[in-house]
């Protein structure tokens, strides 16, 4: 049964420096029935439109349905030159209608696309939606075209305020909350090295991650020099060119579908106060993932004790820590402590006391496309075909991030 | 990166930077309702009324800091360290500030600092009129 948003609210409680987006429940309407990407490289001079659209013909095979079949398309606004659905129709040959949104893609949005196809599908705009993402920041980084520090340049107060001390780009954003981490909860460097050697250990043996060759022990993490303390290299996300894409529908007609479909149980959004300074969040050892993860579980009925595997998005692995904690799987601050126990490996289950989390190897060693993996791996995971894959998974939540937003999708297997 | 004229005569952080060059701290407020509005607005958002600038003490608390190692950011010579502080006459404000390198091994979070105005330099010739922060008990050095 539908709950009201006022349930909802109730349940997922409220906070004085955030909170969660009213998002409608709509768990269980709709499930992801296919996958796909494309190679992700470094600097390959692909264009972003060319590796969209060969994610999705990839995304279609998986699902064994014909491009005339997709009425919806879902892409990003303003990362990067995405597809438009003229694009998806000179390219396929079709002549359908597309129902379009710009506010699919990766990050959060990786999560919340689920939200408005589900809106989308039950307004009978849509039938069958394509969610894409597609980056080449590799090529941009070697042509000293396109960043992912562009954005947070050109914000007026930020440039006005930030950079004139030089706080920009990213990465020093979060080693800055980072180390008041360490300082309120003691957290180690040896147990931040945790999550980069782990994410690594996953990439070790993930067939198409960037970094499958390069083994990372304690001692070449510890060795690394600082790049802006207390990140090292590792501690920070890849630069990559690629794209992934995920066909939705609804879990009635995803039934009809070859591959066992992977439902939307729960979505839920969160934002700070002050957004979008994150300069400004008065939790500085905390991510909006506080809001998104209970609101999230609210609508799927469960605890996060029920999820199997996750998926986090992990631009540093300062923020990856932070959720896993906002996510509610060991105590706030615990983190380091938990990570350093090995138990975000593939193979510690929850039975184990663990929680496998990236297990194709995240934005640290398996490609940095913004979280679009994330959700493609989890879907490879609830069926059951995951290279890493960890027993007996029934539910998984993606853990999406921009910063000053969070938002969380949980997957399940159909009844 | 902002020339020194375009922080001056920034629309909404102008004020921030010629107090600075004057020497003094200041953040923006709302003095009808008597509440800091930071970052800074034409309006205060409760009363609709123009929000004014009011000085500030200068000590403030080290909320956490980082030492950039990596010329990540290019308009700044490594190592260097922007930090975040709260002024501790105006909490719940965050301010970005900066602190000179030869502090590394004294900071510690929740240390008291207080401000200090030099020029910063930037990579390619850019200097303004700042304020930082140091730790306490490191005024007049």
């Amino acid at each position: 049964m539908q709950q009201s948003l006022a349930n909802l609210r109730k349940k997922s409680g409220t906070h004085n420096w955030g909170a969660a987006a009213d998002l409608e429940d709509i768990s269980g309407e709709v499930a992801i029935v296919g996958v796909g990407e494309t190679a992700f490289t470094g600097a390959s001079h692909r264009n972003n439109k060319a590796m969209a659209l060969e994610a999705i013909e990839s995304a279609l095979l998986d699902a064994q349905i014909s491009p005339d079949c997709v009425d919806g398309l879902m892409v990003s606004f303003g990362i990067a030159e995405q597809l438009t659905p003229q694009d998806y129709r000179d390219h396929f040959g079709t002549e359908q209608d597309i129902w379009f949104s710009d506010q699919g893609g990766a990050m959060i949005w990786a999560a919340t696309c689920a939200h408005e196809a589900a809106m989308a599908i039950r307004a009978k705009q849509a039938s069958v939606i394509v969610n894409v993402f597609a980056v080449n920041w590799a090529s941009g980084r070697q042509q000293g075209s396109a960043s992912p520090g562009d954005w947070h340049a050109s914000e007026s107060l930020k440039a006005a305020l930030e950079m004139p001390f030089g706080w920009h780009p990213q990465p020093l954003y979060f080693a800055t909350f980072m180390r008041r981490h360490m300082h309120e909860f003691g957290t180690t460097e040896e147990q931040l090295a945790a999550i980069p050697i782990t994410f690594r250990q996953h990439a070790n043996s993930h067939p198409g991650a960037k970094l499958r060759e390069k083994a990372l022990s304690l001692e070449g993490y510890l060795n690394q020099p600082m790049i802006a303390d207390p990140f090292r290299v590792a501690d920070c996300c890849l630069i990559s060119d690629g794209a992934g894409a995920f066909v939705m529908t609804s879990t009635e007609q995803a039934r009809d579908y070859p591959k066992p479909p992977v439902v939307v149980a729960g979505v839920g959004r969160g934002m700070i106060e002050g957004a979008p300074y994150i300069s400004q969040q008065k939790q500085l050892t905390a991510t909006p993932q506080t809001f998104s993860a209970p609101w999230a579980y609210a609508m799927a009925d469960i605890t996060p004790k029920d999820l199997d595997v996750i998926g986090v998005y992990d631009c540093f692995s300062g923020t990856a820590l932070m959720q896993i904690e906002d996510m509610g799987l060991c105590p706030k601050g615990a983190g380091g402590e938990f990570a350093a126990k090995g138990n975000l490996h593939f193979e510690r289950t929850r039975s184990q006391g663990g929680i496998p989390c990236n297990t194709h190897g995240g934005l640290l060693a398996h490609a940095y496309v913004l979280g679009i993996s994330h959700v493609i791996e989890l879907v490879r995971q609830v069926r059951g075909e995951a290279i890493n894959q960890v027993e007996g998974v029934e539910v998984a939540a993606y853990a999406g991030f921009t910063a000053e937003e969070s938002s969380t999708l949980v997957l399940r297997r159909d009844a | 990166m902002l020339e020194q004229r375009d922080l001056l005569n920034h629309a909404l952080a102008g004020p921030f930077w010629q107090a600075a060059a004057d020497g003094k701290l200041v953040i923006c407020s709302c003095a009808n309702c008597e509440v800091d509005i930071w970052y800074p607005k034409e309006r205060c958002d409760h009363c609709n009324q123009e929000t004014s600038w009011r000085e500030l003490g200068g000590r403030a608390r080290l909320l956490s800091w980082t030492v950039v190692e990596r010329a990540l950011n290019p308009n700044f010579a490594v190592p260097y360290i922007p930090a975040l502080v709260e002024p501790l006459d105006a909490p719940g404000v965050q301010l970005v500030t900066w602190i000179k390198p030869d502090f590394r091994d004294a900071l510690v979070c929740d240390m008291v600092v207080h401000v200090a105005f030099d020029l910063i330099r930037t990579t390619d010739g850019k200097e303004f009129r700042a304020p930082y922060f140091e730790p306490a008990g490191q005024q007049g050095e």
